[in-house]
């Protein structure tokens, strides 16, 4: 079946090798796993990636929660690390978890993913290599409504 | 003159069951080549006078900077199949390709930019798809009443321009110069529909095999894009007269072009060409010098913002193309003008 996605003229998202305006996993939760990439505007600025999540690590403990890819109490024990063109997770021992990285084009912008996200029972959702960020096949990308 | 053609009634794909203007998008030289944006910004204008939408076709691989580009001027849907064997453009796999494409999403209008590519590329996927082509066009327009895709081309080896309809078959197919139209304003806040179809690449086998792709070296410049153009034709007599112009051009930080005639005559170099079989140009200045207006070479001219044309005949036909006209010997008159730049840049 062909796969029908939200495409931006400004700032996407790589997912599963498609560009998308925006996208979600999971249902907005403080307290179980969810994944919100916002759509990125031209009027707000810096082209940086928006991330609003409750993440969790392998062993299903929470990490991090964040609001528009701020850091929102109660937070969890890793720390966010913004870069030039994103931001980075990194757990208590320092280690990155999750790395998100915005690219310019000439006239556009993509922000691209590495590494794994988890849900509250420690299973993989996604993970990304650096290029596209891979969904596991049973979890539904939701979209967010355009008038189009 | 107009001439109405209908292509035969025998295709598989009916007007009535059919919706959508395509662009086939062109992307191997995209920020050079702004063809398949022109093109955009036409079917848009379609789009509006039929009530539905523009798509874009995007085949290739790695491609997303180009996406979005399409969607900053003007697509509302890009169907966009990205694979490593369509890394590299190969007609046959193309056509195969995008016939499948037209077959399954039936768009009433596919549009192609007229590059060497899309000159190969298009009859093949009318003929395919047993529906009319229209080449090199210079005009798109809807038909108010029938709605239907009126495609003005130069024909007759450009002695007059034919408006071709085709009133059965679907898509309905024409070819575009790049320059013809003029592109929309990049608008980063628009959004679309991306669409990936899954399409069978398998049967998309090839009898050719691209080995090696080489970008040939720019050489020159573009008068596509030169806000000023000098345009010499056969009365300014030589090379000479073609100095003349060089001179004038620098003046004006124009760049200077020729009609066939100076161009057969080795006058002026190839790349310098503008008519049909050459450059269609957009300035916002064309100066046209000598040039008696045959219809080969207004056809890459008409699209200019403003027209000064010289010639010593009054009733070169230039002058109805022409939005102030001079007549006198190009000559003499480029010859005051250029003193009296001259004059005011030295003082």
């Amino acid at each position: 079946m062909d796969s029908r996605f939200v495409i931006s003229a400004y700032h996407n998202y790589m997912v599963n090798g498609s560009l998308l305006a925006g996208f979600q996993l999971g249902e907005i939760s403080k307290d179980t796993f969810f994944f919100q990439a916002l759509p990125v505007e031209p009027d707000e600025g810096k082209p940086l990636p928006l991330v609003s999540a409750t993440l969790f690590d392998p062993s299903g403990r929470l990490i991090l929660r964040l609001d528009k890819s701020r850091p929102v109490n109660p937070q969890g024990p890793s720390k966010l690390r913004r870069t030039k063109s994103g931001f980075s997770i990194r757990s208590f021992d320092g280690k990155t978890m999750l790395s998100i990285r915005t690219f310019a084009f000439k006239n556009c912008y993509c922000t691209r993913m590495t590494g794994t996200l988890c849900d509250e029972r420690g299973r993989t959702v996604a993970s990304g290599d650096g290029h596209t960020f891979r969904t596991r096949v049973d979890v539904p990308i939701i979209q967010p409504p355009y008038e189009i | 003159m107009k001439t109405k053609a209908t292509t035969r009634d025998n295709t598989r794909t009916k007007a009535g069951s059919c919706r959508g203007v395509w662009v086939f998008a062109d992307h191997r030289n995209y920020f050079q080549d702004r063809v398949t944006l022109q093109i955009l910004a036409k079917g848009r204008d379609l789009a509006r006078d039929l009530e539905t939408e523009v798509g874009v076709v995007v085949l290739g691989y790695g491609v997303s900077e180009f996406v979005m580009e399409y969607v900053a001027h003007g697509a509302d849907i890009v169907y966009l199949i990205e694979d490593q064997r369509l890394a590299k453009y190969n007609v046959d796999i193309y056509t195969t390709v995008v016939c499948q494409l037209v077959e399954r999403y039936r768009p009433e209008i596919l549009l192609v930019g007229a590059t060497d590519f899309g000159r190969e590329f298009a009859p093949r996927v009318a003929k395919r798809l047993t529906t009319g082509l229209s080449a090199d066009c210079v005009a798109l327009e809807i038909d108010p009443v029938e709605k239907i895709l009126l495609q003005t081309s130069p024909s007759f080896e450009g002695s007059v321009l034919a408006t071709i309809v085709n009133s059965t078959a679907r898509p309905q197919m024409a070819t575009v110069r790049p320059g013809t139209f003029k592109e929309r304003k990049h608008d980063h806040h628009r959004k679309a529909r991306l669409i990936k179809p899954q399409i069978d690449l398998v049967g998309g086998t090839s009898r050719m095999e691209v080995l090696k792709v080489r970008k040939q070296p720019h050489r020159g410049v573009d008068l596509r894009e030169a806000p000023i153009v000098i345009c010499g034709g056969r009365g300014m007599g030589g090379k000479k007269g073609f100095g003349v112009l060089d001179r004038l051009g620098k003046l004006l930080g124009a760049e200077v072009g020729a009609t066939r005639p100076p161009v057969s005559e080795g006058w002026a170099e190839s790349d310098r060409l503008i008519g049909q079989t050459g450059r269609a140009i957009r300035p916002r200045l064309l100066i046209t010098c000598g040039t008696s207006g045959a219809v080969q070479y207004t056809t890459g001219i008409q699209n200019s913002e403003y027209i000064i044309a010289i010639n010593k005949d009054p009733d070169a036909p230039i002058f109805q193309s022409a939005d102030f006209g001079a007549v006198g010997d190009a000559h003499q008159v480029l010859h005051h003008l250029i003193m009296r730049l001259e004059k005011e840049t030295h003082g």
